[in-house]
């Protein structure tokens, strides 16, 4: 729509002649731009100060390659997408090992819009995805983009299904208007404001920025990259017509809003899934876009001023100051009368064998008698009668949160989906799982009791990790920034299970459970570095550090945000790494034992053939040598028991023999000698 | 080829002095009065049909109407590729059970409720009338697949267990009955549970879904069994339970 304009004046879609097909030359591609626009940002602007760690999934197929220019520079990491006219790759420095994305567009005949591109990299980083480098050649044109590793977003509407509370949307307003009045400011409209083009640079503390402004302007196609962009259900009713204003962004913006606090987009199926493209333009041109459903005051009359279908009447950045003040601009057009509270529908719902025609009474049941609503919620899968009765008295209830939370449900996890219900249903009752209060001073009673080992409280909290359930809690009674506080275990959660598959340890269940308990202690605001004494300790593990893997561990530098996983991972892999040292040092006296025992073998064997020939020869000398028997026949007898144990056994025979026959022949010749002496001494005497 | 491993029993409980349910299995039929659990290994390269019909207590001739409601079903089995075909089965059995009733005045308002599942492939149908129940234990989780016919509550109050809106035979004059459907997608180790209200109005579900949990069908079987009897077993209970086979053979 908006993108299917001529180039902007000053632009050209031939190739610019002067320009060579080298990168240096072409202007704004020198790598050491204007002051602030170095790869190196401002401090704190760039997620990617610390260098990650080496990777060692080096062989992952890639299907783009990158121009020669680039890829002296850089070494591909992944591709994040592709679309009709380009693919976004995510690159490695050569040099430096920061990480950054480079947009490749397939064709070099774009024009650039060499003033706003300039415009660009010399943007506050604050409010815009920093653009670093752009420049063509090798029959492309490219952008390099600063890296947002916390996705989009569009990917944390995924992971935590709107509606948000709405501290966390004004958080979000806050930064997203920020952004456009600079962007306006700076004379550039984006015209494509939507989830997937707002990146989320950090999480703790949420700091959003805006993407994909730049040479995607100039190309009808591109904004179709990957399968779940959304634009024209951002995009105000003027867009239609291809009229470009200022006010653009601020219908995307009150759109965003509106999704994020009603937790549907106006034009998305309570399902989830979309209206085409046709169907929105036929509601755009003739309706007003509903807001009914926020029940805050304030809140609606920022989105009645945001989205107001006339853009000269649209609200703009003084209106918006002005609302964030406490004021109350005026809106064109006067809101609808808000019709009257559906009547109370007199539908019963058989749960548990009792009737209920109350939300509430129903949320209260199904607390009580937990089992039967996890079978109820495990039909699910099934469509089962009981189920879809639910769904339907549900609806006609207009409990159309709760109807919601089925539709969004899990199969396999019926818990979560109970427990979704049960806050649908009866959104002030303090949070309750399986008979467990959830507020903050019993969720905090439940860790102690985890801490100290009780093995149900420790159960428990496996689920509510793998269930989500924190997050369901959010801003109930008692449960303020669960969101926010389940996000941050659950991702060093697994970040820590990553980092320990990577290094290879293989820890047991138990093991896991800690780590996940520790975790959810260290996710508390300002508890990050609670376990860095014990962490410490494990580093010092002097048998733990003789495991290079694990030394390497405990050198590297992590995000300030990762740092309690980085400590549950060192804690968990020091007395794996130390048990591994221990291993191998008994694995090590074993084989000195083992090659002691088999060079005695050796010794004695080598004695035993030697036996062989000295005993045969003992065995003659014992026999031939008068008197010599006495000795050598006892040592040719040695000699032959000896060489018996070697495969010369005829031999060995001979050498007992002989040295046998030996000594008994010296034993004969001494008794014949002392008897012949007897014997010629009487006769000398007679 | 995959087989259906199916363990089933009948009862007559400890205060009724005959027993007026009826269980089938692939055509196997028993309605004896204190039963053993039976184990049947059915080749399931054709629709497997068991049924649990359960006569209407107080009634005399109860056990007569299960019987003849569970033959008129058990003999259209071999035909259960869909659920019409079995929806009409049922219509069938509610006809075969009122003429029944006119051969004998004494046996006028004989009748039955009835469950019955066919598993044709990898899919499987319960149809239903009246209030004994048909349950799928997938993942651990005990879930009804039947729907029972009682009189909607008011609010905040219980059903009556005693009454069912509809069943098959069971008035003096000849009715239609509009039986529950239930049609899904058959996994490896499904496992289900047929069974009268002997066995769901003495136990627990969350009791029910324990026991059932057994590895051994015929020790699970066994364990309700006991559990029913220990539990008092006021009416008669009949219990099929069938797993579907996990490794092709």
């Amino acid at each position: 729509m908006s993108d299917n304009r001529p180039p902007a004046p000053g632009t050209r879609r031939d190739p610019v002649p002067e320009i060579p097909r080298g990168v240096a030359s072409v202007p704004g591609t020198v790598r050491d731009g204007a002051p602030g626009t170095t790869r190196d940002g401002a401090p704190g602007t760039t997620r990617d100060a610390v260098v990650p760690a080496p990777r060692t999934d080096g062989d992952r197929f890639v299907r783009v390659n990158l121009p020669p220019a680039l890829a002296q520079r850089f070494v591909v990491d992944r591709e994040l997408g592709a679309g009709g006219e380009a693919d976004l790759v995510l690159v490695n420095d050569r040099d430096s090992g920061q990480q950054c994305v480079v947009r490749l567009y397939r064709r070099q005949d774009l024009p650039l819009d060499e003033d706003k591109l300039r415009r660009l990299r010399a943007a506050d980083r604050r409010h815009l995805i920093g653009l670093l480098e752009y420049g063509r050649g090798d029959g492309y044109v490219w952008e390099i983009l600063e890296y947002a590793r916390d996705g989009s977003l569009e990917d944390m509407i995924r992971r935590y299904p709107a509606p948000w509370p709405s501290a966390q949307v004004m958080d979000i307003f806050d930064q997203l208007a920020a952004a456009v009045t600079y962007a306006n400011s700076m004379g550039m409209v984006h015209r494509d404001i939507k989830p997937g083009n707002v990146l989320v640079r950090s999480m703790q503390p949420l700091d959003l920025v805006l993407a994909d402004f730049g040479l995607t302007k100039f190309i009808l196609a591109t904004h179709q990259m990957g399968t779940t962009s959304r634009t024209s259900a951002y995009a105000p009713p003027e867009a239609i017509s291809g009229q470009a204003s200022r006010s653009v962004d601020w219908w995307s913006l009150g759109i965003i809003l509106l999704e994020l606090l009603t937790g549907l987009n106006p034009f998305q199926r309570p399902d989830g899934t979309w209206q085409d493209d046709r169907m929105i333009t036929a509601f755009l041109i003739s309706r007003d876009i509903d807001v009914s459903e926020v029940a805050d005051e304030h809140w609606r009359l920022l989105l009645r001023g945001l989205l107001t279908r006339a853009p000269e009447k649209r609200w703009g950045p003084e209106q918006i100051k002005l609302w964030r003040d406490g004021g109350k601009p005026p809106v064109a057009e006067p809101e609808p009368a808000r019709t009257g509270a559906a009547p109370a529908s007199t539908a019963i719902f058989v749960f548990g064998g009792v009737g209920y025609n109350d939300p509430v009474r129903l949320a209260a049941a199904l607390r009580q008698n937990w089992g039967e609503g996890r079978r109820l919620l495990a039909g699910r899968q099934l469509k089962a009668p009981q189920y879809l009765a639910l769904k339907d008295w549900m609806t006609k209830h207009h409990r159309t949160a709760a109807v919601q939370a089925l539709d969004n449900g899990v199969d396999e996890r019926p818990e979560r989906g109970l427990m979704q219900v049960i806050m649908a249903l009866d959104p002030d009752a303090p949070p309750e799982f399986n008979g467990h209060r959830l507020d903050d001073e019993h969720l905090r009673e439940l860790i102690r009791q985890a801490t100290a080992n009780d093995a149900g409280a420790r159960q428990l909290i496996d689920q509510l990790y793998a269930d989500g359930i924190l997050t369901i809690c959010d801003d109930a009674p008692g449960c303020a920034g669960y969101a926010m506080f389940d996000d941050r275990w659950h991702r060093c959660v697994e970040t820590a299970t990553l980092k320990l598959r990577q290094v290879n340890v293989q820890a047991n269940p138990n093991d896991l459970q800690s780590l996940r308990l520790q975790l959810l202690v260290a996710a508390y605001e300002g508890q990050q570095a609670a376990f860095a004494e014990p962490a410490w300790r494990a580093t010092q593990n002097v048998q733990a550090r003789r495991q290079p893997w694990f030394l390497a561990l405990t050198g590297e530098q992590v995000d300030p945000q990762y740092e309690a996983a980085q400590h549950a991972v060192l804690m968990v892999a020091a007395p794996i790494a130390a048990q591994q040292t221990n291993d191998q040092i008994a694995q090590a006296e074993r084989a000195r034992i083992a090659a002691e025992a088999a060079e005695q073998a050796r010794r004695r064997a080598s004695m035993d053939s030697l036996s062989v020939p000295v005993g045969v020869l003992c065995g003659v000398v014992a026999l031939c040598v008068p008197f010599a028997g006495f000795v050598v026949g006892p040592a040719a007898i040695y000699f032959g028991v000896r060489a018996r144990r070697t495969q010369h056994t005829g031999a060995s025979t001979w050498a007992i023999a002989l040295g046998a026959l030996g000594f008994l022949f010296a034993f004969l010749q001494v008794i014949m000698s002392v008897a012949g002496a007897l014997n010629g001494t009487p006769g000398t005497v007679q | 080829m995959r087989c259906m491993d199916v363990v089933a029993v009948t009862h007559r409980g400890r205060e009724r002095g005959h027993n007026e349910d009826t269980v089938s299995v692939a055509g196997f039929q028993s309605g004896v009065v204190e039963g053993q659990p039976v184990r049947f290994t059915v080749d399931s390269v054709r629709p497997v049909t068991c049924l649990v019909a359960d006569g209407l207590g107080g009634h005399a001739e109860g056990g007569r109407a299960s019987r003849v409601a569970a033959a008129t079903i058990g003999d259209a089995a071999p035909l259960f590729h869909d659920s019409a075909a079995v929806v009409k089965a049922v219509r069938a059995a509610n006809d075969a059970v009122y003429e029944e009733m006119a051969h004998h005045r004494a046996w006028t308002g004989m009748g039955s409720a009835i469950v019955v599942l066919v598993v044709a492939g990898d899919r499987m149908i319960c149809v239903n009338v009246g209030d004994s129940r048909c349950f799928l234990l997938r993942d651990g989780h005990l879930v009804q697949l039947s729907t029972d016919d009682s009189p909607a509550p008011e609010a905040g109050q219980a059903t009556i267990a005693t009454v069912v809106t509809q069943t098959l035979g069971g008035r003096s004059d000849r009715g239609e009955v509009e039986p529950h459907v239930h049609e899904s997608e058959v996994r490896p180790g499904d496992r289900f549970l047929l069974c009268s209200d002997g066995l769901t109005d003495e136990l627990a579900p969350e009791h029910i879904e324990e026991l059932a949990r057994e590895a051994d069908p015929v020790a699970a079987v066994e364990g309700l069994l006991r559990a029913t009897l220990d539990a008092g077993a006021h009416d008669n209970v009949s219990i099929v339970l069938a797993t579907v086979g996990v490794e092709d053979r």
